[in-house]
């Protein structure tokens, strides 16, 4: 059997191998986290892990939404919706350097009241403004970005998968946290309007502008167009809040409401409807390959104990408590360049969080630093699943290059945002602490 | 010959995926029934686990085709870069770690779903539901897709060195 | 050390789980730093629906399994989470034991997942929590969504005209403020966990007992340790086994505490209104001995049935 230590190292180098060479992503963490488990404790577990993994996580009731989601995405798309709001958005903010990456920013952010998860998001979006954002002249990088970028907001943005586990995790109340990410969630969407602001009049060839003034009737006509997509907004963000269904089921109710408008709108030809049902298969059968292969491979290092071992030896050097945060903040970044947040936090937090504290970080605001530094890992190479979510459900030809290179600004946003987030902490306390 | 075989295992593949979007429409249809029946105090019994199993079937139905659309995700960076035999290499390696992957994997899924079959596996809920249908789409997805990764090693090897297409999205 | 034991738990650390703490504390300490444990919570090497099936074939050491997860394969061991069945959580532990020690089929079944049971974990009594006092009554219950999951949870609330609701234990707090649920339905030391006292201050029970999650050594693990180790291993399983008990009286009365402290109310039924859910709800245990039979297994399960009634009676 090798030590942890010497296991990771060859761990890692068969990933980067595999990555480099072009190996699927899924396949490239899988065999590497087999490859792992097999030094550390034997090719049993390894096929142990084998044999439960990949049915468990496909088996859950809880991960359903995402194909739904993206199957509403498609059926907005099919039935017109998103065309519609795009042309709208257009006649209304193209005049605004990056109206369309700002729409698609703000609407990412009101769909985050809706869905829980990142790369539901990423997907939805994907799907519905790609297409509309290209077909008006933006860049494919300015367009892949905001939208990849733009996903992490339903993280923070309550309901959030990622802030219930810290909560469960760290037993704090579910609720306050999911209060705590509002503001910094809106915060965040913020910054990225004023971030695709500069970027856009910095380089104006990403996002043409028309040349003259639209005409305010047509404005106005075009706002009648519309109601689709915000009645189907409505009723997803509404049903949750409204008390009618949990999140969870919010997919299934999203899909059907799209459909229903597709038949009402009368664009159910058969063949087209076939080909959305059929790539939402494909999109959700390429993205949880790469959610399976991540699986175990977060299994091999948690078996290892290194993020424990390496935590407590950081822990043990008595530093101050702002020297732990940026330990806490690194080790996040480096794990999240191979897995995803939810496993880094239950690899992390039982560590670093009783630390954390006790050196005086207020518990709620750590959990939205937390989720914060989540979304940044979510976006970074080389493992980033909303960036793979988007290359993966785009309509239009997109290499993954492209999507990262267009996330890379988005990035230190996030970054400026985390900082504002350390200098004033009330940013994520306030709201909570006046409401509990 | 490679071809002859591409045109058999297409249609099944498709089929696969067929069978996905069947299982997403019926996902969609229960958790919608499951909403408006709790409205009324009646909530469909079984949508949970129904939901669950046509998650396996999207999930495993689409591997196959995902691959002959070339719609799996990798790190295109260097691929992109590369000359035809270098990308012929990198793609050899990407069918045969595939193969060895999804090979151990179904080998394992095969294993549980005959102990599924022993054991009589059903869900636990108001209704009993069975899980063998789910535990056999792991098998036979992975299989058809390794089936078509072989296929795809094939032709590596067959036109090994010469430029190819490589289309993105 | 020589043997670095990895523990895969379903459930978040917490206080829920200091007696297991104890006893990963005495292990360590009478082996001398033989064996050490690695406790992974949350479900980071393997799902709740994984471990039996992980520990059984050595990918982990120890396992924490909830048997209501494994319906086809814990026939028997799935008998001590059937509601109606023990008035207390002391009540489902000595079943338990009086299981393990009596009827050979209990253990039967884990031999053949290559798994050996160290102890149980007994839960504390189940209450439902929700914005309104009505959970007071069976009345009051009609047509109120509550949140349940595995078979017989359902079942028990079906018959009294509750709705049961599978809705994900993340999403509990949120449908209690929305209304999307009316009530939860978990033990106090989880409605404090979860904080479900804040949108649902309105406590009603202790409505049924049972034993939670089972501690197992797998087969291939126990072989490899030698003779004094497994003794240790042993003595203190039963310890905690014992331990647990009084622990969960004392905390579930803390947790009960704690949650009044903090503006809930808990309305405690009366033992006629016991009677009343007991004569409400289906006779589950018959239930279990009627699958078993269809299974070829109807007389262990018979004679499970009859015993336990008897340890009841007393
Ligand atoms: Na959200
Ligand atoms: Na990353």
């Amino acid at each position: 059997m090798f030590d942890p230590v010497t296991a990771a190292l060859i761990v890692i180098a068969l990933v980067a191998f595999l990555l480099i060479s072009g190996a699927h992503i899924g396949v490239s963490l899988g065999l590497a986290g087999l490859l792992g488990m097999t030094l550390t404790i034997g090719s049993g577990a390894a096929m142990a892990q084998l044999a439960t993994v990949p049915f468990s996580t496909t088996n859950s009731f809880t991960l359903a939404v995402i194909p739904l989601f993206i199957l509403m995405g498609s059926l907005a798309t099919q039935a017109g919706l998103t065309t519609e709001l795009y042309h709208a958005a257009y006649n209304w903010v193209s005049r605004l350097p990056g109206g369309l990456a700002m729409t698609t920013t703000i609407a990412s952010a009101a769909f985050g009241a809706a869905s829980g998860s990142t790369i539901v998001n990423a997907a939805v979006f994907t799907r519905m403004a790609m297409p509309e954002m290209t077909k008006l002249g933006y860049s494919k990088q300015l367009s892949a970005g905001s939208i990849a970028a733009s996903g992490t907001l339903a993280a923070m943005i309550p309901p959030s998968v990622l802030m219930v586990i810290y909560a469960i995790i760290t037993e704090q109340s579910v609720g306050i946290l999911l209060i705590a990410g509002l503001v910094p969630g809106l915060l965040t969407a913020v910054v990225f309007l004023v971030g695709i602001y500069v970027m856009v009049r910095r380089n104006p060839e990403i996002a043409p502008r028309p040349d003259k003034p639209i005409p305010m009737s047509e404005k106005l006509s075009s706002l009648k167009n519309v109601w689709g997509i915000v009645l189907l907004f409505s009723l997803v963000i509404g049903g949750i809040y409204g008390g009618f269904f949990v999140p969870t089921y919010a997919g299934a109710v999203g899909a059907f409401g799209a459909f229903v408008i597709v038949l009402l709108k009368r664009r159910a030809k058969a063949g087209v409807l076939a080909e959305t049902f059929r790539d939402a298969v494909l999109t959700s059968s390429t993205i949880f390959t790469v959610i399976i292969g991540g699986m175990l491979f977060a299994r091999f290092l948690t078996y290892t104990g290194l993020v424990a071992t390496v935590s407590e030896a950081v822990l043990g050097l008595g530093l101050p408590p702002f020297a732990y945060l940026m330990a806490f903040a690194l080790l996040f970044l480096i794990l999240g360049m191979f897995i995803e947040p939810i496993a880094i936090m239950i690899m992390t937090l039982p560590v670093m969080f009783p630390v954390m504290t006790e050196v005086g970080y207020d518990p709620v605001w750590l959990g939205v630093i937390a989720v914060k530094m989540a979304e940044i890992s979510l976006i970074t190479p080389p493992v980033g699943l909303n960036v793979y979510v988007v290359r993966s459900a785009s309509p239009v030809p997109l290499s993954l290059g492209d999507v990262f290179r267009g996330v890379a600004p988005f990035i230190g946003l996030e970054a400026l945002v985390l900082m504002l987030l350390i200098l004033f902490p009330e940013i994520a306390t306030f709201l909570p602490s006046i409401a509990g | 010959m490679l071809d002859r075989a591409q045109r058999i295992i297409e249609p099944m593949a498709f089929l696969a995926v067929l069978l996905g979007g069947v299982g997403l429409m019926i996902s969609m249809f229960l958790g919608m029934g499951d909403v408006i029946g709790s409205l009324f105090n009646k909530p469909l019994p079984g949508a949970l686990e129904v939901t669950e199993s046509t998650m396996v079937l999207i999930v495993f139905g689409g591997l196959a085709y995902a691959q002959i659309r070339q719609r799996h995700l990798r790190v295109e960076l260097a691929y992109l870069q590369a000359g035809p035999k270098l990308r012929s290499v990198m793609d050899i390696v990407a069918s045969l770690s595939g193969i060895v992957f999804f090979g151990l994997l179904t080998w394992q899924a095969y294993n549980e779903a005959l102990f599924s079959y022993q054991i009589g596996e059903a869900t636990s809920g108001l209704v009993s539901f069975p899980l063998l249908p789910a535990r056999i789409a792991v098998v036979l997805g992975a299989g058809l897709y390794i089936v078509q990764l072989c296929l795809d090693l094939l032709k590596d090897f067959a036109t090994f060195g010469q430029p190819k297409d490589f289309e993105l999205g | 050390q020589e043997f670095r034991l990895n523990w895969g738990h379903y459930l978040a650390n917490g206080p829920f789980l200091e007696v297991e703490d104890e006893f990963i504390a005495a292990v360590e300490e009478r082996t001398e730093g033989r064996v050490e444990f690695n406790v992974v919570y949350s479900g980071g090497l393997g799902a709740g629906d994984e471990l039996l099936t992980l520990a059984g074939r050595g990918a982990v050491d120890i396992a924490s399994v909830v048997p209501g997860y494994y319906a086809n394969q814990l026939l028997f061991a799935k008998a001590l989470q059937i509601p109606f069945v023990f008035g207390s959580p002391g009540e489902a532990i000595e079943a338990a034991e009086y299981a393990y020690d009596n009827i050979p089929a209990f253990k039967e079944e884990l031999d053949q997942l290559r798994v050996r049971r160290l102890f149980h974990q007994p839960l504390g009594s189940y209450y439902f929590a929700g914005p309104s006092d009505e959970c007071q009554t069976l009345d009051g219950l009609q047509g109120k969504k509550v949140r349940t999951f595995g078979s017989d949870i359902p079942k028990m609330m079906d018959a009294v005209g509750a709705v049961p609701q599978s809705v994900p234990a993340g999403d509990q707090y949120e449908a209690l403020e929305r209304g999307t649920l009316d009530y939860a339905f978990v033990n106090i030391g989880n409605i404090e966990a979860y904080r479900l006292y804040e949108p649902g201050p309105n406590l009603c029970g202790p409505a049924l007992s049972m034993a939670g999650h089972m501690v197992v050594v797998g087969e291939r693990t126990w072989q490899r340790l030698p003779e004094d180790i497994r003794t240790i291993i042993m003595e203190e399983a039963e310890k905690a086994q014992q331990r647990y008990v009084e622990w969960v009286d004392a905390s579930e009365a803390g947790s009960a505490e704690a949650v009044e402290a903090e503006g809930a109310t808990i309305h405690a039924y009366t033992d006629e209104q016991l009677a009343q859910w007991d004569e409400a709800a289906p006779d589950m245990l018959a239930q279990w001995v009627e699958e078993l039979e269809g299974r070829g297994k109807g007389e262990a399960a018979q004679e499970t049935a009859d015993a336990w009634r008897e340890l009841m009676a007393d």
